[in-house]
């Protein structure tokens, strides 16, 4: 068995070293000021953003039914989805149709490139 | 039965992160993953609302909404494969080609 490849205890070994951890800890550069800024900035808009939209959600009291509704020999609604989708939102769907064959049309033009034809 | 809040607390949850993502990466795929993140966070919204209203429409907004995230993904990794042929980048915050 050659010896200076690694098995997998090896590998497991080095991968959960603590001393590697340490070593990472003692050489870990502390970031200019501006970018800790920056990140604060960042979480302080995202964290306002998150409790305004906390506190409204449970600020109101949702008009929900009492009980969900459930068939018990049919647990899917795959059939009500398509009855759906082809009677009252036939038109959004040929759209859409359209939008997703011109998309990947315009994707693939442009993911081909020139060089490669 | 589930609180209808504890679903939409979840999907603002992930709307957040996908949001920090959204603003703080440089990476164009992050980008584009946090996006898809986003949208998710709305899909499940959608289907949240839709079961807890007893109306199948949510669930079909939900669909076409999915379909729209993936013609989003195909035509931003179609862009980000051609930045990276022109510039061997795809850091975003270099990137002024389109800047006026």
């Amino acid at each position: 068995m050659a010896t200076d490849k690694p098995d997998i205890w090896d590998s497991f070994v080095h991968e959960f070293n603590p001393r590697r951890f340490l070593i990472r800890l003692a050489h870990m550069e502390i970031p200019p000021l501006e970018v800790i800024g920056r990140a604060f900035v960042r979480a302080a808009i995202v964290g306002l953003f998150l409790a305004v939209v906390l506190v409204s959600l449970y600020g109101t009291s949702w008009t929900t039914v009492d009980h969900l509704p459930q068939n018990l020999e049919d647990q899917s609604n795959i059939k009500a989805i398509g009855t759906l989708i082809f009677t009252d939102f036939v038109v959004p769907f040929e759209v859409l149709s359209i939008v997703l064959l011109s998309s990947l049309m315009g994707a693939i033009y442009m993911a081909k490139g020139e060089d490669n034809q | 039965m589930i609180p209808l809040n504890w679903y939409l607390a979840l999907s603002a949850i992930i709307f957040a992160i996908g949001l920090y993502g959204f603003i703080s990466q440089k990476n164009g795929i992050r980008i584009l993953m946090c996006v898809e993140l986003m949208l998710n966070a709305a899909n499940i919204n959608l289907v949240a609302f839709s079961s807890y209203n007893d109306d199948m429409s949510g669930q079909v907004f939900a669909l076409f909404s999915i379909a729209l995230a993936a013609a989003e993904a195909a035509i931003g990794f179609a862009i980000m494969m051609s930045i990276y042929r022109m510039r061997d980048a795809i850091n975003l915050d270099e990137l002024n080609l389109l800047r006026w």
